[in-house]
């Protein structure tokens, strides 16, 4: 068993294997040399890392992502497996931390069902629909907006 | 928590995974969201994936002959609208390349140059076997001699080299005229006629290196009496080729071309096989014929496709898509920092990709 310590201190007793979904946290293991040495995790809250260590416990049999070329394959779809859609179903700042962790942990897979999920957030929107999705205002002056436009508007019968 | 609140590179990586069509959407979201779509990977990637390797490989030859010789600021971004205008405006999937090619037939003296008519269509089919029909719009009667060629990309990955030259003729036709010839019984130039109809096929042929090779010769001509192929000068592997010999007395003509297979790629996760149709209809330029369209009916899909997202197979009249390139230039010429002659740069760079591209 590994002992993860979050943010905010709480501890969380995991199995190695399952710690060791984050690249981060396999390399800690491997420097320190002693599992059952408590891991500090920084970055990431108590709620954010419990949430993060339960797709990691569901996912623990998976093979790790790390090839680039297999990153780039990945990218020409957005589809994403049925449980981590469900997994994903929670508020948009819970959804944004989970990212952040899942990049600061160094867990691929992870990361990506989570921009996969922004990306289907975003996909057949206009502009103000996804300023209004993401609550953002538009910070561009007329004149850079008209410029965008031209620049873009190549791309938009594909 | 919010989503502005992300480093710009997971922006990135969530745009990565949006396609092209909802990136001019994300662009005009916020400045923030803008920014991170100048991205070299985010370009690279998408390069690769909506043109594959010629894509790759010429944006890296542009990006390196402009950016380091002349010092133009030429990004991957002003790159893919080039390549999607040398696209768009050759063969991308939708659109008939149409093409006119003077007769090398010796003409008499003033009398009109013959021309023969040639049409190229870019598909993206997924691999399986497909009955090809091809139907010609007449207003009067009129003996055309149709070679039709289907060339496909060559991703140098090829599951079964066998079946490359799979392919079956008209039912309709004899025996003898469907001769299907393999790769060790012919000599690869050796186009032969036979009767009405001949098949030639042309299986890639293994270098050494386990990877297969095709044309790279630039228009390369074969000539046997009156049968002229012109090959493009992309690296694709030839599937199959046909002549047709065929009277087309009504509007409406339907000429069966014949069966083809399209094999299977091993490159992971990719279902799709991208394909050239070639008509070049001789016997001098008729301005009463034109090609209505072309059917691939599958017969067999080898893989099970998403039917959501399988293009529609066909139906399309030829057109010219010179309006998309407009509006691909006035794009390019938006971006700040590029020289004066930037016009000059686009035309170079889209006309050199239509050598690869396009036929």
């Amino acid at each position: 068993m590994v002992k993860l310590t979050s943010s905010d201190g709480e501890s969380f007793d995991v199995e190695k294997e399952v710690a060791e979904r984050s690249v981060l946290i396999k390399n800690m293991i491997e420097d320190v040399g002693d599992a059952s040495t408590e891991i500090p995790i920084p970055n990431v809250t108590a709620n954010v890392l419990k949430k993060v260590l339960e797709w990691c416990e569901h996912h623990k049999g998976d093979p790790i992502l790390a090839n680039e070329d297999d990153t780039d394959a990945r990218k020409k779809s957005t589809d994403i497996d049925e449980w981590d859609q469900k997994f994903m179903q929670v508020d948009q700042e819970m959804l944004f931390e989970i990212i952040l962790a899942a990049n600061y942990l160094d867990i691929k897979a992870l990361l990506e069902v989570g921009c996969k999920t922004v990306a289907n957030m975003i996909k057949g929107k206009t502009p103000e629909e996804i300023r209004r999705t993401f609550n953002i205002q538009n910070d561009f002056t007329p004149e850079e907006e008209a410029q965008i436009r031209r620049e873009n508007e190549w791309a938009e019968d594909r | 928590m919010q989503i502005l609140d992300l480093p710009v590179e997971l922006l990135q990586t969530i745009a990565c995974y949006l396609p092209t069509q909802d990136l001019p959407s994300f662009a005009l979201t916020c400045s923030n969201f803008n920014r991170s779509l100048d991205c070299g990977s985010l370009w690279d990637s998408r390069i690769h994936h909506d043109y594959c390797h010629e894509g790759m490989s010429y944006s890296r030859m542009i990006l390196s002959h402009y950016n380091h010789a002349h010092q133009w600021n030429i990004t991957l971004r002003q790159i893919c609208i080039a390549l999607h205008a040398a696209w768009s405006t050759t063969c991308r999937e939708g659109t008939w390349q149409v093409g006119f090619k003077q007769s090398p037939r010796r003409c008499r003296e003033h009398s009109i140059p013959e021309y023969w008519v040639q049409i190229s269509r870019r598909m993206r089919v997924p691999p399986g076997r497909y009955d090809v029909r091809c139907n010609f719009e007449t207003t009067e009667e009129c003996l055309g001699q149709i070679v039709f060629q289907i060339a496909m990309d060559d991703d140098g990955e090829t599951e079964n080299t066998d079946s490359h030259a799979d392919r079956n003729t008209d039912e309709n036709q004899s025996d003898a005229a469907a001769a299907v010839h393999t790769d060790q019984e012919d000599n690869k130039d050796e186009v032969q006629l036979i009767d009405n109809v001949d098949v030639h096929t042309e299986p890639a042929r293994p270098n050494g290196h386990g990877r297969t090779t095709s044309d790279h010769t630039a228009h390369r001509v074969t000539t046997r009496g009156s049968a002229v192929l012109c090959d493009t000068a992309l690296p694709r592997a030839i599937v199959t080729r046909a002549y047709k010999q065929t009277t087309l007395n009504h509007q409406g003509t339907e000429v069966k071309i014949g069966d083809i297979n399209i094999p299977k790629t091993a490159i992971k996760r990719r279902e799709w096989r991208d394909i050239t149709i070639s008509l070049e209809m001789q016997g001098g330029w008729n301005a009463n014929m034109k090609p209505n369209y072309i059917t691939l009916c599958p017969i067999q899909q080898d893989t099970p496709i998403d039917s959501s997202s399988t293009p529609k197979l066909e139906h399309s009249s030829p057109r010219f898509g010179s309006a998309l390139a407009e509006r691909c230039r006035r794009a390019f010429n938006c971006f700040g920092g590029v020289a004066d002659g930037c016009d000059a740069t686009f035309d170079t760079i889209v006309n050199s990709l239509k050598m690869v591209v396009g036929n």
